[in-house]
């Protein structure tokens, strides 16, 4: 028997994870964590038909795995459980495209600007609201060419890292992308942009285990070989990290070696903070920072938390002479990648990012910084600030790179 | 500068281990606390028994213990009442008393009070509470124990649509968030308190919720509230987590939550390093010492090899070698444990071991 | 004095059938059973609705009745059967003999089998390991037990008859040679009852010698232990046995969503005060985990031990508990011992209940001058909920708690809906791991139910609240809440009986020495230990 089979014999009944659930938190009818996770598992076993369309209004933030006494993997078994379910046809269809970034990417980005403009009318918007379901009152992200590339080689003998850009940084904000480049070799790094697909979490988060298991395969594919070589993996966005580090949510474990593979991308697989934290302990942190005056409230993304690293951003920002940071700790944005772009979850996700809209107005900072591109959209959206992403304020205050 | 250093690492966020890592901070010491959750504090009542302290320590320093423990609640926001000497009988799950030695000052104030009139009062539609079995229960178990106390039966309804069911833990949840929902429950209350001087209610007045906001609640009501145990998680315990848990991090305590602790490593005897079971590789932080506060299964992080403690609350083999020099246990260790959960041991052995580990001038982290 | 034609002693599944069958047949009859239904064998056992595999080579006449009742019950208690099928297993440690013996004497014995090959097996079961040889199909089913009893005494009580639970006999009196009536006290409030009667049938089982003994007559009765361990979840979608001599640990059998496995068989002097050894539990588990590789790493959630009452007459010799027929035995005592109207039906199997209870019943409604055959082999026990009701309730309830309204639910499923649709707070679901509504434990807790319940033990028996991993912990504490809010109990009482629940829970949970289940035993005792010893001081 797998030893994931033994999994649901962990829970306690302790109702632990409701207590963090940040839907059940909002939504009066969200069954909570521990009824979608084990309880319908178990009865799955039984052959007894659970589906539900609630699993659809679980956020995937992994919070409920993180409080769970007995190591219940709660989230996965709610992933599962998306997997099986059926959707009514139109949020069938609008999901299939949100489990695709990638492509939307892809598609968008042959003629950047003209996507740009047709997404950003209201009439579009209020057309895709009607047909598809998704909310108006978002916008979406801008799309850029994307022409992020590996540069050439920084200097010799520098450690290579291999960058997981994600579909955020590769299609709407190579620049993004670049930064984080430039901020590596400012440290000493050498990088090779991964000729990666999507991460795969929006493939689970919208039930399509089809595709994740596909993605995973051609990102093992695309990574096995220099991370053989000894190259670390770095991933810029949160979500993207935290997929890398589970070996793709454990889509491929049937495949032995597939699955071996991907548990060495894994073990290999830093998140951006994490690596320079790491350089930061050894003492090659580069610091010549310029001092500056800048007031930072950083919220922590749930895919950061969930990496179980420590908060690696907090600690380097506060090295910046000037730079005074507050971590706002207040729980999920409501984000989560597509889901607060549903029309019919926007209501929830407005109010999981209740409380941390509200400790931004109480903190009043000059800017938020967060590194998952999500939690950045849903910020701007719920408040007035404007968000940043660390690896630009880092950057930033290099001597080298200050602008003007 | 290496962040991933520490003085002091404690492992486990129960209340031996909250303990521990407050007693590390007073000494103006760099902390860590390494958790999987709330610990088990949170799935009992939410209170503290004491049970025979003489085999774990005297009763002067429980005493400074608990002192300090109720001193760290107090400014936390999540105060703690007791009384070592004589245990208070408090309400129970099933309308029974207990001896309770210490507790969250909303259950604290629920002894029986023959003179005072009271009113158990329940929501509708609350279904893992009933005011009337509550308060029928209260009154003929008060009455076996000595003292006359009758206790009325109140309901109160609220508006607010909690789906079903309708359970503390939703309740408290909106009692955090929602100053709209407060003042309805405040209005519902206020009809339904009328002529008592006490209330007593389900656990359920905020997950997070300090005690000032909960005094001011009492004071806009105009009569004495206390909070009764309710099936688990306790709102209480969890309150006093919480609200601990985030006054440490506020005094400077770096918090890893979610994943446990998987090996530790030695170098010349000593603990020095720790590894955090955090998904694809692990995450080491660097210890001078550590407090090892994971309730019953300290043992099996140990290799199994312990089999008790010396006077300085260090593991020991079964050949009667130290584990290491700078690492110390907490709270319940082996299944026949010195201390159990639920007691006031725990808060003991956290504050000593974490004194002790604070004092640890070893030096054992340098390499 | 109350007065009917029969008393019946016992209630579990033969007695129930007994009493089924005579209300069939006009015979008024009441049933006393001194605990609540299935106290005995029947609510101790894994519930197999024996295909007669396990018979077939050493006892091919037993496993022609299993065969053929196996077929029955499955017509007349469609709802009470999970029709889930079975597999005799090959495994590599195994004698390979047996196999081809097996194959053939469940061919002789009309018992429909189909040879599958190793990897054919673990194609239908993906858990058998790779020390296997193959498997034989066969139609084993889990019965619910208590449904099994419950659909028995409700469809008596339809047609006139009576039972009383809690009611321990405690005087047969006789006259002239004959039985004249039955004294019987309520083990719960004291009172004591005498029935009037002209025939008393013993159908006791482990406790059939202590009954007779009260008519002055011996029925040596050999009680032989089986200890069961519960699964927290079901690890095949079959019936599983090992197909080999009958030997401990060597049947799994899905029952609803846990499993059971067993069993043992070892000599005990009677049915009560039962436990099992820590070696024993050990033992099981590892001849288990020989059938399914993994499952010793199972979270096991009680152990729990029932009696074999094997019959064991005076002239048979002295054999081990397995060997004994499983063929069950009529006892005339008029002809044997001169007590007239005394019947004793003793040894079988549940599969073959109905064929004990048939037996009985020819042989007194005979007595009796009531010329009428036996039809319970055709009526069938009870109406399933109808499409009408479940439509409804898949309006009002997650699907999960339709499905298994479906499963356990008869025609009460439109009283409970409806009262559900009148009432949504009903719809909340109190005991989550098997997915007891509030409005289901309302009904087995009303008076509206011809099967009462007395105790939360009893409705766990009736709903299976409380059989999942917090053993009653969580969703225990709301059943006694509903029962005091339904006026079944006042606070003081309520309080009483949950205390009583959790003491007999955690008996079963205690005898646990390895995995989560300690853990949650844990849980328990911090929430409700104190209190308990507290109550305790009281002198409650």
């Amino acid at each position: 028997m797998r030893p994931d089979d033994f999994a649901i014999d962990n829970c306690l009944k302790c109702s632990l994870c409701n207590t963090v659930c940040p839907v059940l938190g909002v939504h009066p009818q969200y069954p909570g964590p521990k009824r979608l996770g084990p309880e319908l598992e178990r009865m799955r076993r039984e052959g007894v038909r659970t589906d539900t369309e609630w699993v659809e209004y679980c956020l995937g933030c992994h919070r409920c795995d993180l409080v769970c006494p007995s190591q219940v993997n709660v989230s996965e078994m709610i992933a599962r459980a998306k997997a099986e379910h059926r959707k009514p046809l139109v949020r069938g269809l609008r999901d299939w495209w949100f489990a695709r970034p990638g492509l939307i990417g892809l598609l968008a980005t042959i003629l950047p600007a003209i996507s740009n403009f047709a997404l950003s009318l209201k009439v579009v918007r209020l057309l895709m609201s009607k047909i598809m379901l998704i909310e108006p009152r978002h916008m979406f992200p801008a799309y850029s060419r994307p022409d992020l590339r590996t540069p050439a080689p920084a200097g010799k003998d520098r450690p290579r890292v291999l960058l997981f850009p994600g579909c955020f940084i590769r299609y709407n904000q190579p620049d993004l992308g670049r930064t984080i480049i430039a901020l590596l070799e400012q440290n000493g790094f050498a990088v090779e942009v991964a000729a990666s697909e999507c991460c795969g979490v929006p493939a689970t988060a919208n039930g399509d285990a089809t595709l994740a298991r596909a993605l995973a395969r051609a990102n093992v594919k695309a990574m096995t070989h220099q991370v053989e070589s000894g190259m670390r993996v770095v991933a810029a966005c949160s979500s993207c990290g935290h997929r890398l580090k589970t070996a793709f949510g454990g889509t491929l474990e049937e495949d032995k070696k597939l699955a071996a593979a991907a548990q060495k991308i894994a073990a290999n697989t830093f998140d951006l903070g994490e690596l320079l934290m790491q350089q930061s302990n050894a003492g090659k942190l580069n610091t010549r920072f310029q001092p500056t005056s800048l007031k930072l409230a950083y919220h922590a993304p749930c895919h950061q938390k969930s990496q179980g690293i420590g908060r690696p951003w907090y600690h380097l920002l506060r090295q910046i002479p000037g730079v005074t940071i507050e971590d706002l700790d207040s729980g999920c944005c409501g984000m989560s990648g597509t889901y607060g772009f549903k029309q019919e979850k926007y209501d929830v996700s407005m109010a999981v990012g209740h409380d941390l809209f509200e400790s931004i107005n109480t903190a009043q900072p000059q800017m938020v910084t967060t590194e998952c591109a999500t939690c950045q959209f849903q910020i701007e959206h719920g408040t007035a600030f404007k968000t940043i992403h660390p690896a630009e304020v880092m950057l930033q205050a290099y001597s080298e790179h200050r602008a003007g | 500068m290496e962040s991933n250093r520490y003085d002091v690492v404690v492992v486990g966020a129960g209340l031996a281990g909250l303990t521990a890592a407050a007693a590390a901070v007073q000494q103006n010491l760099k902390a860590a606390l390494v958790a999987t959750g709330p610990g088990s504090f949170v799935l009992g009542p939410g209170w503290l028994t004491t049970a025979d302290i003489a085999r774990a320590g005297s009763a002067q320093e429980l005493k400074e213990a608990i002192a300090f423990f109720c001193e760290k609640s107090l400014f936390a926001g999540c105060s703690l009442e007791g009384d070592l000497s004589t245990a208070r009988p408090l309400p129970t799950l099933l309308g029974d008393f207990q001896r309770v030695a210490l507790a969250p000052s909303s259950l604290w104030k629920a002894e029986p009070r023959p003179d005072t009139s009271s009113a158990v009062i329940g929501v509708r539609g609350l279904s893992s509470f009933d005011e009337n079995f509550m308060a029928a229960r209260l009154s003929e178990c008060s009455h076996a124990l000595g003292f006359s106390c009758a206790y009325a039966a109140r309901q109160i309804s609220l508006s607010r649509n909690f789906g079903v069911p309708v359970t503390t833990l939703r309740i408290a949840t909106y009692f955090d968030r929602d100053p709209e929902f407060r003042a309805e429950l405040m209005d519902a209350l206020r009809s339904a308190a009328q002529g008592f001087a006490r209330v007593l209610l389900p656990g359920m007045l905020g997950l997070h919720s300090s005690d000032h906001q909960i005094a001011q609640f009492e004071h806009d009501l105009g009569c004495s509230i206390c909070e009764v145990p309710t099936l688990p998680p306790s709102v209480p315990g969890l309150r006093v987590f919480h609200r601990l848990e985030s006054y440490l991090g506020k005094l400077g305590i770096e918090l890893f939550r979610g994943y446990p602790v998987q090996s530790f490593e030695f170098h010349r005897d000593a603990c020095t390093e720790l590894r955090i079971a955090s998904p694809g590789h692990s995450m080491l932080l660097r210890a001078e010492s550590v407090v090892l506060a994971t309730g019953r299964n300290s043992a099996e992080l140990l290799g199994n090899d312990c089999v008790r403690l010396d006077e300085q609350m260090r593991p020991l083999t079964s050949s009667g070698a130290l584990v290491a020099p700078n690492l110390f246990i907490a709270g319940s260790f082996l299944s026949n444990a010195e201390t159990s959960r639920g007691d006031t041991l725990e808060i003991l052995t956290g504050y000593r071991a974490g004194n002790l580990a604070a004092s640890t001038r070893g030096n054992y982290a340098a390499r | 004095m109350e007065w009917t034609q029969v008393v019946i002693i016992g209630g579990g599944a033969t007695g129930a059938g007994i009493l089924w069958d005579l209300s069939l047949r006009g015979i008024s009859a009441t049933l006393l059973e001194q605990g609540d239904i299935a106290n005995g064998a029947t609510g101790r056992c894994h519930g197999l609705l024996h295909s007669g595999g396990r018979y077939a080579v050493k006892d091919p006449d037993t496993a022609r009745e299993c065969i053929a009742e196996n077929r029955i019950i499955k017509t007349i208690a469609p709802h009470c059967v999970e029709d889930i099928g079975g597999l005799f297993v090959q495994c590599a440690q195994d004698d390979p003999a047996f196999f081809d013996k097996w194959w053939h004497a469940t061919g002789k014995a009309g018992i429909p089998t189909q040879r599958l090959s190793a990897d054919e097996a673990r194609e239908l079961e993906p858990n058998l390991g790779s020390n296997i040889h193959g498997a034989f199909t066969c139609p084993d089913a889990h019965v619910d037990v208590f449904r099994l009893v419950i659909a028995n005494l409700e469809a008596a009580v339809a047609r006139g008859a009576s039972f009383h639970t809690y009611s321990e006999v405690t005087a047969i009196h006789t006259g002239n040679g004959r039985v004249r009536s039955v004294s019987y006290r309520n083990t719960r409030s004291g009172e004591q009852e005498e029935i009037a009667c002209d025939v008393v049938i013993n159908a006791a089982g482990g406790w059939a010698q202590t009954v007779a003994a009260l008519a002055g007559v011996e029925v040596p009765i050999r009680c032989d232990k089986g200890t069961l361990l519960v699964l927290n979840h079901r690890l095949s979608h079959r019936v599983i046995n090992r197909c080999r001599k009958a030997g401990d640990a060597d049947i799994l059998v899905p029952a609803g969503p846990v499993c059971i496995l067993g069993t043992s068989s070892i000599r005990v002097s009677g049915p009560d005060n039962l436990t099992a050894s820590p070696e024993e539990i050990d033992a099981l588990l590892h001849l288990g985990n020989q059938l399914l590789p993994g499952l010793a790493d199972a979270r096991v959630l009680r152990v729990f031990c029932g009696v074999r009452p094997l019959y064991v007459p005076k002239t048979a010799a002295a054999t081990g508990g397995r060997e004994i027929s499983r063929g069950f035995a009529l006892l005339d005592h008029e002809a044997h011992d001169g007590v007239g109207g005394f019947v004793s039906i003793v040894g079988g199997k549940l599969t073959t209940y109905r064929l004990m209870a048939a037996a009985v019943c020819d042989f007194v409604s005979k007595k009796l001058g009531v010329d009428v055959e036996c039809t319970t082999d055709q009526v069938p026990l009870r109406p399933a909920a109808s499409r009408k009701t479940l439509h409804r309730a898949s309006q009002i309830l997650p699907l999960p708690v339709v499905e298994k309204i479906c499963g356990r639910l008869g025609l009460e499923a439109d009283q409970i809906v409806t009262a559900i649709e009148a009432r949504p707070e009903l719809a909340e679901i109190v005991c989550e791991c098997e997915m007891v509504t509030r409005g289901e434990l309302e009904y087995v807790l009303g008076a509206a139910t011809p099967v009462p319940s007395l105790t939360i033990a009893d409705v766990g028996r009736r709903t299976r609240l409380g059989f999942g991993p917090c053993q009653g912990t969580f969703c225990g504490y709301k059943a006694m809440l509903a029962g005091f809010q339904t006026h079944r109990w006042s606070a003081s009482q309520a309080a009483n009986e949950f205390s009583a629940y959790l003491h007999e829970r955690w008996k079963g949970q205690s005898l646990v020495h390895q995995g989560q289940q300690i853990e949650q035993l844990n849980l328990s005792h911090d929430l409700y230990g104190a209190d308990l010893s507290s109550r305790a001081e009281h002198g409650e």
